[in-house]
């Protein structure tokens, strides 16, 4: 057990490393956030329960962890990512982030290339999967379908 | 001489060796006491008339006298001044004695021997013949009185035998005496009337020594004499006594007669006519004994100076004579009265009633299920019954219950509990109770919480923060040894629900497994996984749905 944790805040820390490293160029201009790639969703999504319109949107990651924090969950898996259009973040969600390590465990399907992104339904068309690779760390944004 | 001291050591003896059965009380009487005088010879008795009581043993008595009479020969007036004592032997006789310390004659014919009626010589003084022969040292009298029967001993009477000698203290040549030892011996019956007066008679012989120069008389003497009221302080008295001689004469022995001072000659023959005198006196009595009295004696025999041509303005003191008393006599034992009856007893009481009481104590009494109280029977019985002992109750179970302490364990069930015990006493089956009411609470629900330990998605590996947690609950798993919990694997919604369940049940069995490694048992452990079935969060947002990935530990059950 201790052994999945090591690994999972080890290829946490790396992920982070990576986002970091990997978006120096891609920051907006709010510190910490990164730019993951474009995704198009082609039906209505909600997003944290608020409505999201088709569309093509760029996804970037912030550093706002989720709230409250859940014991045993680690934090930073845990961050907000926002959905820009034309410049403006039109939706928030949090997104859970996948260390390469454990996206074996967590995904059966063959992973985005690195710096994309794709969307998929889930179970019933009643969720979008957002999956976006960034330098090998995956972030996982699921959307209930309007 | 000698047959008579005889018979007075035989009485002596008698007495003596009977003395101490006769001191006895009476059954059923209670001894009294009475006052009583002395006589002139210092025995028990009125004045010149003794009792038939004595002494009580070991008493003593002392009187002074002055004792004085007349006599016909010569118109002689006698004096004594006499000092008595007497001491009690054993309540059945007294010693006693009579010292005349000084005896005083007065002989009043002229020549002072003339004819043989009046000119003789008296035959207890014969040679007084002088006018006044002035203050002479007299006789001195020693006797014994034994008591025969006495009213203290329910005798009717008093009876005793009464021995004395006179020792010839007082001289021929002083006039005082004769010179030889008399003896005499009385009988004496006495008896207190009515517990008011004391009547006494007495009757005896005198035995007289002969001097050289004349042959004396013995005598009959008697006396009789009444004293009353005899428990008052202040007694009247009235004696009448008397002496008859063997011989109507005194003769002189020899051819030489007795020659007085004034040189006439006592004649051969005196004439020697018989005594009697009347006594009347008063004697005042003190509780203790001490008395004194007077008294006026009467010579019934004497004869009028006139009828003999003697100075007859003297005739007074030829016929009366004065008597004066003083002493201490203690009080003799009186006629025993009966015992005064005993008190009436009074009514048994009645046997005493039965009673017997229990009084049932608790300690504690307020417990709750399952727990322990002693209950104590403590009797009170009134004859000390050794009680039995026996406690009832509609539930709970005691230790022993024939006991008066014993234990007593709650039912489970909460609830007011009365505890009835009966104690018994097996003589006579009485028996008595009390209650005891116990009140049994329901044991407290201690109430466990553990966090819940949350996970990444799609994952079932323990975090460090989520061991914290779990290290929380082995700790209290382990304060609670009888604590069962059952682990709830929870997800998602995201995934499909067999995947999810099958999340859910890794996901409990990783917290079973961390809590089996650090020593808790795994009969107290159950695991079931909810899969996303139970959502405690909402799934339409991940920020509420990433809630859901968690275990939960609830406990099971509680003992």
């Amino acid at each position: 057990m201790n052994r999945y944790v090591n690994i999972g805040m080890s290829c946490a820390t790396a992920a982070l490393l990576a986002v970091a490293s990997a978006g120096v160029g891609a920051q907006s201009a709010q510190s910490g956030n990164v730019a993951l790639g474009a995704v198009r969703i082609p039906r209505a999504a909600k997003p944290d329960g608020k409505p999201l319109p088709a569309g093509t949107y760029q996804i970037r990651v912030t550093m706002q962890e989720a709230q409250p924090s859940a014991p045993g969950q680690t934090p930073s898996y845990e961050r907000w990512a926002e959905f820009v259009q034309g410049g403006q973040v039109k939706g928030r969600e949090v997104v859970s982030v996948v260390p390469q390590s454990d996206i074996a465990q967590v995904a059966k399907m063959k992973p985005p290339t690195s710096g994309s992104c794709r969307a998929e339904l889930l179970k019933g068309d009643d969720y979008y999967r957002v999956w976006c690779n960034r330098a090998g760390t995956h972030y996982l944004v699921h959307l209930a379908v309007s | 001489m000698l047959r008579r001291f005889g018979i007075l050591a035989f009485v002596s003896a008698l007495v003596l060796v009977t003395g101490d059965a006769w001191a006895q009380s009476q059954p059923g009487m209670q001894d009294t006491e009475r006052s009583a005088t002395t006589t002139i010879y210092g025995d028990t008795g009125l004045w010149f008339v003794p009792a038939g009581e004595v002494l009580k043993d070991k008493d003593w008595s002392v009187s002074g006298y002055y004792i004085n009479w007349d006599v016909k020969q010569g118109f002689m007036d006698i004096s004594h001044f006499a000092g008595n004592f007497a001491y009690g032997i054993k309540g059945r006789a007294e010693i006693f004695g009579s010292v005349r310390v000084v005896t005083r004659i007065d002989r009043d014919t002229r020549p002072i021997f003339g004819d043989s009626e009046i000119g003789g010589v008296d035959n207890e003084y014969p040679y007084v013949r002088q006018g006044w022969i002035g203050n002479q040292f007299g006789d001195t009298f020693l006797g014994a009185k034994f008591n025969l029967m006495s009213e203290s001993r329910m005798n009717p009477v008093a009876l005793a035998v009464r021995g004395m000698v006179k020792l010839p203290t007082g001289s021929k040549d002083n006039q005082s005496g004769t010179g030889k030892m008399d003896t005499a011996l009385d009988v004496i019956l006495s008896k207190e009337v009515n517990s008011k007066t004391e009547v006494s008679a007495t009757g005896g012989m005198v035995f007289r020594g002969d001097p050289d120069d004349f042959d004396l008389s013995n005598s009959f003497r008697y006396g009789v004499g009444v004293q009353f009221p005899t428990r008052s302080s202040l007694k009247f008295l009235a004696e009448f006594s008397g002496e008859s001689f063997t011989s109507d004469s005194v003769t002189a022995k020899g051819a030489t007669s007795l020659v007085a001072d004034d040189g006439s000659r006592a004649p051969a023959i005196s004439n020697l006519p018989s005594v009697a005198t009347i006594m009347f006196g008063a004697t005042w009595q003190s509780q203790k004994g001490f008395f004194a009295g007077g008294g006026l004696g009467w010579s019934a025999t004497a004869e009028d100076r006139g009828d003999f041509k003697i100075d007859s303005g003297d005739n007074f003191g030829t016929k009366f004579g004065f008597q004066v008393r003083i002493g201490y006599h203690p009080p003799i034992a009186g006629r025993p009265v009966p015992l005064p009856p005993p008190p009436t007893p009074a009514p048994a009481p009645p046997p005493p009633q039965h009673t017997l009481t229990v009084d049932a104590q608790c300690n504690p009494c307020v417990v709750e299920v399952g727990a322990v109280a002693n209950v104590t029977a403590t009797a009170m019985d009134s004859i000390g019954c050794a009680i039995t002992y026996r406690w009832t109750a509609p539930g709970g179970t005691f230790a022993s219950a024939g006991q008066a302490n014993t234990a007593w364990t709650a039912p489970n069930t909460p609830g007011t509990v009365v505890l009835t015990v009966t104690g018994t006493c097996p003589n006579d089956n009485m028996s008595g109770s009390d209650t005891v009411s116990i009140q049994v609470n329901a044991r407290p629900v201690q109430t466990f919480t553990f966090e819940d330990v949350f996970f990444d998605f799609d994952r079932y590996s323990l975090t460090d923060a989520a061991q914290r947690i779990l290290a929380q609950a082995v700790t209290t798993l382990r304060a609670n040894p009888t604590l069962r919990i059952r682990i709830e694997g929870h997800t998602c919604s995201i995934g499909t629900a067999e995947y999810n369940l099958a999340l859910g049940d890794r996901r409990a069995r990783s917290v079973m497994q961390y809590l089996q490694s650090n020593g808790i048992g795994a009969d107290r452990l159950t695991s079931v996984s909810f899969g996303e079935e139970n959502p405690k969060f909402d799934n339409s947002r991940e920020e509420t749905r990433r809630m859901n990935r968690r275990a939960a530990m609830t406990v099971q059950l509680v003992n």
